[in-house]
Order: structure tokens, then sequence, then C-alpha cells
């Protein structure tokens, strides 16, 4: 009769320089690099698309937005007092603004009929406003020309505007983002697969004049936020936010990793782990024959 | 002199030389204690206590290590975090939320990333090293599989290693869900609708368990003590179990000369074992901490605090519970209803499909017993390529769950290879059925190709 044994390993040990057994390192280490290719696979497109979309200067476009303020920085130099409007030359923005808007808008811009104009920070978002008009406000495109629209836009968006009330948008800019736009372009701005498998864009390759043409307009898919969604003030905010983002995000916390979120951190993480197991291996490898 | 005597007394002579005394005052004092205590026979065993040598036994290592340095770290960030959803005016140095009302949780985060010195650095420590622990632990499980260690006399430390892979991930879950920015919540969003979509006690047990409809209001206040007391106590008490019932029955080891189920070769713990797993313990510590310095995760600054109408891309679980996210995202969305009684589809993949995975996994000692009638002690592990069964059946598991957690990215795949995303999705659905088998039955061929060499040159 054949009892099994209580304790059938044994206290006793025989030193012998041990072998490291090849059939599961093959196997693992397949494995491993397996994991590692993976890893970069997933982890490229973040490194790619940080090397490959430099920042876009904010005022080099035609329709650029007039901001002073590079990305990250919500208090753009001080404005200079506007001048009274006999010494203005014609055609220049204050003496089209004199002309056209200060009746409602006040002379300098601090609202009277029509709305304060001190948080409207971006000549590409007062132009379409002066061109189709507002709710109370009549469409001024058959009244001035292309040139008045721009320079008016611009006098508005540089003289007007008031910076400690555009940093105050900032955090409502920030809502309406996270509500109406990350559904597609993410929180983050990087964009998206859609559900028609068409994918939004990340918003932060573009010129932010570009990204804000897209808010007012629509394009493809994507509505027009002017008007319907948004009034001025909201998509000005709105733009603010997306300053903040484009064309980085601030993360304090090092790499960005692409900001597509937990997939890549998870890859990352995976190469984490592969150079800890990779250390384990060298430790082995270099304490074998240390066995006395 | 016996050899282990003689290497005794070098080891101690090499003590006392390092030190640059001749004579020690540890000696006397050993001597006293062990005079009043005894115990120096048992030490003198334990001390030389043998562990087996292999690279692939650091991987539990690792997972114990991350283990303590979320531990360590945890500390630190619970100095900070202030567990509570009443709403407050965001007034710290983050300027894009310059004024905006959120909850206490989640501006105690804020304040602990942006405005606490190294916050951010122990926050991100904490956040990689849980990526890595959990994924030591499943490579740690899968190495069980591998190498059939879950035999006799180790059945039941295999069941506290999967119950530990169970309750290492569902405090991720929890750790995840502690910010209140918008990924925590809309990750909690689901965690009421799989909770809710449970026959007959759903709807009762998601009130239980969340404090009511969705969004409670005091669901960050249950979770915390959770996260950093009832979970954390419980993985410590199984670690605690796990390491006693493995030194009681020693470490397994590869088959190898000499070694047999009754002899263990090996490296004694003190001073070379020790000494090297310290190492490798700092060694852990410095990568988690190297990527913390250098890599950027979870910027819950960036999602914003959760609002329950937000909603963004590239919302995804932390890795680990991307295989749940991905079977949850294949389902197609068949809603059963039988009288009054509605099963949403999400009960399928997010109750049954873990139950069908953990079941089975739980239960592999006995599935192996049953199989092979191997029911005896072993020591000495199988190599992969010396059962083909049993390997082709863990790599097929293993493709299985890849394809699981690459459908929980799918969006994101989709979107930086410029795929169609329903398109990528549906092939994802005929992978998730057909390449487990796919992966399994080639596994096994090419093993038994092995297999049959092995046993022609090694027996």
């Amino acid at each position: 009769m054949s009892r099994p044994t209580v304790r059938p390993w044994v206290r006793d040990s025989a030193f012998v320089v041990p072998r490291p057994s090849r059939g599961l390192s093959v196997c693992l280490v397949v494995l491993a690099l397996l994991a590692l290719l993976t890893g970069l696979i997933a982890a490229a497109p973040a490194l790619a698309s940080t090397a490959a979309s430099p920042a876009p200067p904010l005022q080099a476009t035609p329709a650029g937005v007039a901001s002073p303020a590079g990305s990250g920085s919500f208090t753009p130099a001080a404005t200079p007092e506007p001048q009274p409007s006999s010494t203005f030359p014609p055609g220049s923005g204050a003496r089209v603004y004199a002309e056209n808007c200060a009746g409602c808008h006040g002379a300098k811009g601090e609202g009277y009929v029509g709305p304060s104009l001190a948080p409207a920070g971006f000549a590409s978002l007062v132009a379409p406003m002066v061109e189709q008009g507002g709710i109370n406000m009549p469409p001024f495109a058959g009244v001035l020309g292309a040139q008045d629209v721009d320079a008016v836009s611009e006098y508005v968006a540089q003289e007007l505007a008031d910076p400690e009330a555009r940093t105050a948008e900032v955090s409502p800019g920030g809502d309406l983002f996270r509500l109406y736009c990350a559904g597609c372009h993410s929180a983050t701005g990087s964009g998206g697969a859609m559900a028609a498998g068409r994918n939004a864009p990340n918003i932060r390759q573009y010129p932010a004049a570009q990204a804000l043409a897209a808010m007012i307009l629509g394009r493809g898919n994507m509505p027009a936020f002017a008007g319907n969604t948004f009034d001025v003030r909201q998509q000005t905010a709105v733009a603010l936010y997306v300053q903040v983002l484009a064309p980085d995000p601030p993360s304090p916390g090092g790499l960005g990793l692409g900001y597509l979120g937990p997939v890549t951190e998870g890859a990352v993480g995976a190469v984490a782990l592969l150079l800890l197991i990779l250390i384990g291996v060298w430790l082995a490898w270099r304490s074998r024959g240390a066995t006395p | 002199m016996s050899r282990d005597r003689r290497q005794d007394h070098d080891l101690k002579r090499g003590l006392g030389n390092a030190f640059g005394v001749r004579r020690s005052p540890i000696r006397p004092a050993a001597r006293w204690l062990d005079t009043n205590l005894g115990g120096s026979g048992l030490l003198r065993a334990e001390l030389r206590h043998i562990f087996p040598d292999s690279w692939a036994f650091f991987l539990g290592e690792i997972a114990m290590f991350c283990f303590i340095i979320l531990v360590a770290t945890g500390i630190f960030l619970a100095l900070f975090f202030q567990a509570s959803e009443a709403p407050v005016v965001y007034d710290g140095s983050y300027a894009p939320l310059a004024g905006a009302e959120i909850s206490i949780a989640y501006d105690s985060v804020l304040e602990l990333s942006l405005d606490v010195p190294a916050g951010l650095l122990m926050r991100q420590v904490h956040h990689w090293a849980a990526l890595v622990f959990v994924g030591a632990l499943i490579i740690h499980l899968l190495r069980m599989l591998l190498t059939a260690a879950y035999r006799r006399p180790r059945r039941i430390n295999y069941l506290i290693g999967v119950s530990l892979v169970l309750l290492v991930g569902m405090n991720g879950l929890m750790g995840y869900s502690l910010p209140d920015d918008l990924l925590s919540g809309t990750g909690l969003r689901i965690a009421f609708s799989i909770t809710e979509s449970i026959p007959f006690i759903g709807p009762a047990l998601a009130t239980l368990l969340f404090g009511g409809e969705f969004p409670s209001g005091g669901l960050i206040a249950r979770i915390y003590p959770v996260h950093i007391f009832l979970l954390p106590a419980a993985i410590a008490g199984l670690l605690g179990a796990h390491l006693g019932l493995l030194w009681l029955q020693r470490h397994t080891q590869f088959p190898g000369p000499g070694r047999s189920d009754r002899v263990i070769v090996g490296t004694p713990m003190v001073p070379a074992y020790a000494l090297r797993t310290t190492g490798y313990l700092l060694m852990v510590a410095g990568v988690c901490t190297a990527f913390a310095a250098f890599a950027q995760i979870n910027p819950v600054w960036l999602y914003g605090p959760y609002r329950a109408w937000d909603a963004t891309t590239a919302a995804q679980p932390d890795w680990y519970m991307g295989w749940l996210e991905g079977a949850v995202r294949m389902m197609p969305g068949w809603d059963i209803q039988i009288g009054g009684l509605l099963i949403p589809a999400i009960f399928w993949p997010a109750v049954v499909l873990p139950g069908l995975i953990f079941t089975p996994l739980f239960l592999v000692p006995w599935i192996d017993w049953v199989a092979t009638r191997d029911g005896a002690f072993h020591n000495v592990l199988m190599l992969p390529g010396q059962h083909p069964v049993r390997s082709a059946l863990t790599a097929g598991f293993i493709a299985f769950l890849t394809v699981l957690l690459v459908a929980g990215g799918n969006d994101v795949f989709a979107f930086v290879y410029g795929w169609s995303q329903p398109a990528f999705l549906t092939v994802l659905q005929y992978l998730f059925f057909l390449l487990p088998p796919a992966v399994a039955v080639v596994t096994y061929a090419l093993l038994r190709v092995r297999a049959r060499r092995w046993a022609t040159t090694v027996r």
C-alpha cells in the first residue's frame, strides 16, 4: 500500500550550475518581441504625430486669428486706447467701426443697444458676424466691402476686445468644447473615428483660423455651429479654448503620447513591462553559475 | 568540516571583513539572543532557503514590487485626495478651468497634480506601476498555464493567484474611477449599466452599490475606502498567503541535470538571492519612476470634470479592462424581451463572458487532472513543448484575449491607421471566433513537430 508522503519536496539541496531552459525562453522571448512590436506599432503614430505636426503659426494665415497671444498664454499684450474717429484715415477699421458699429456697440465696444465686444478676440469670428448679422443686428454684407469687413473685424479683435474678458471666457469655452466638440474630436482635440467610417480630424494639426472656419461654417459631416448653436460670445469662448489645446495641450507630465488616452498609455506600459522582463533576463543571465 | 559549514564560515568571515572588523559585535549579540530566544537552527535552515533560477520566475516578483510601489505612492496620494462630489469653484493654478464648478474630488486631484510639489510625479508613478502590475500578473499567470505549475501541490496557491489577478484588476478600475474626470465618470456609467443589466436583481443591485440612480453624487466616497483599504487589504492578505505557501512548498524549477521532484537546485536566499531581488525591486521602482518622469499618463486636466452630458472619443479604460470594453463593443445590440423581462445586450459580454473566462481559469488544475489523470506531486515544471495540447490551448486563450483587447481600442486603431471603424469592428467580430482556434491549431502542429524531436534528442 503506497501512501503519498506528506512533504515530498526535500529540504536538501544539491548545488549544480543551473542551465537556462531553452524551450520556455524561446517561447517567452518570442512573446516578448511580439509585445514589443505591438507596443511600437501602437506607439508609432503617437511619436509620428508629434514629429509630423510642428506648431502651426497662429498669425500666418490670411484670415488668421489676430490674437497676439501664443498658445498657452491667456493674457495678450495690453491694447492701446482707440483713437478719436476724426483722425482716422478713410477705410481704416476704426473709421468703419465708428461709422457703422459704434451706434449700437458703443464708441469703445463697451456695449449699448448691442452687446459688449470685450470677449470678441478673433477677427475670423467677427467677420462672419458682420457679414451675416446677429439676432437684432442687420447683415452688413451689402453695406461694407470685403476689405472694410476685414478691417473692422481686425479692429474689433485687436483694439476693442478686452484680454481680461477673454481670459474669463476660456473656462466656459472648455465646457462648450467638451459638450459639443469632444464627442467627435476628443477632449484633447486629437480627433476620433466616427460611426460612418469617417474620421473627425485632429484639430490641433490645422492653423487656428482653419479650425475656427470649420466651426463657423461646418465641414463634411460637421454642422455649422455659428448662429445655430453658438452665439458670437460662445464661438469666441470655444476658439479661445481651442487655443489652449493647439498646437500642444498643456502637458506638465512629460510626453503627451499623442493625447490618445489609455490605448497608447497601455502600449507604453507594455514597453515598460518588457524592459523589466529584459532586466530580469539579464539578472538571471548574470547570476548563472553564481550558485556555489 | 562539511561543505555547508565551510560556506557559512566563509560567509561570516566575508561579512566581518566587509565591515572592517575582525571581531564583530554582532556575534555576541546574536549569541545572547539565541541563548535567550533560540531559533538559530531554524534561521540557519531558512536563510539558506533555495530559490530556483530563471528569469521566468521574476514575473511574480515584478508584480509584488509594483504592489509595494503602489502602496508607497498611494499613501502619498491619500494625503491630498478628498473623496467628495460636493461642488466647489476651481481657483487653482490651471487657468483654462478657472472658475469652473467642479467636484471636490476632481479639484483635489488637480491640486495634487498641478500645485503640490512632486504630486504629479507620484500620481504618474502610481498609474504606470498599476499598468505594469497587472501586466506582470497576467504574464505570470500565462507562465503558470504554459508550464503546468498549477499541479499538485500548488492548486490552492494557483487559486490564490487567479483571485489576485481579479482583485488587482478590480482595484485598478476603482482607482481609475476616483479622480471624477470625464473618463472616470464614463467608466462608472458603463459599470452602472452592466450592473443594471443582470436579470431580476440588476436594478436593485445597482441602486445598492451605486447609492441610487447614476450619478448618485455619493459614489466617489463609496469607492475610495474600497480602493485604499478593502481591496488592498485583501490583496495584501492573499499575497502573504501566496508567498507563505510558496515558501513552504518551495518554488518549482525547470527540468535540468540534478533536478527532480525531490531535489531542488537554485540560489540560497542569503546572501545571493536576497541581494539580487532587492536590486530588482530598485530597478522596478526606477523604471516606473523613469516612465513617470518622461511620459504623461491620464492628464485629467485635459479631460475636464465629469458631467453626465459630456462625452469624448478615445474614452477607454486602462488596458487591463480593455478586454471587457472590447467584448461590449463587439456585441451586436441584441436586447431580448421575454414577457416583462428585458435582458439588455450588454449582459452577455459584460457579465456572462467574464464568468465564462474566469470559471474555467479557476478550474484549470482540476480540468488538467481530469484530462491527464496526473494527480501526483510535481516540483519540476513541464516545458511548453512537452505538452502540445496544454500549450496550444493557452496560445488560443492568449489570442482570444488579444482580439478582445484590440476591440477595446478599435476606434483609436481605426483613427490612427485610417481604417473604417465599422469595417474594422466587423473584422474583429470574425476574428473573435476564428483566430483563437486557428492559433491553437497552428501552435499544436508546431509543438508536435518539436515534441517529436525533443523526445528523440533529450530522452
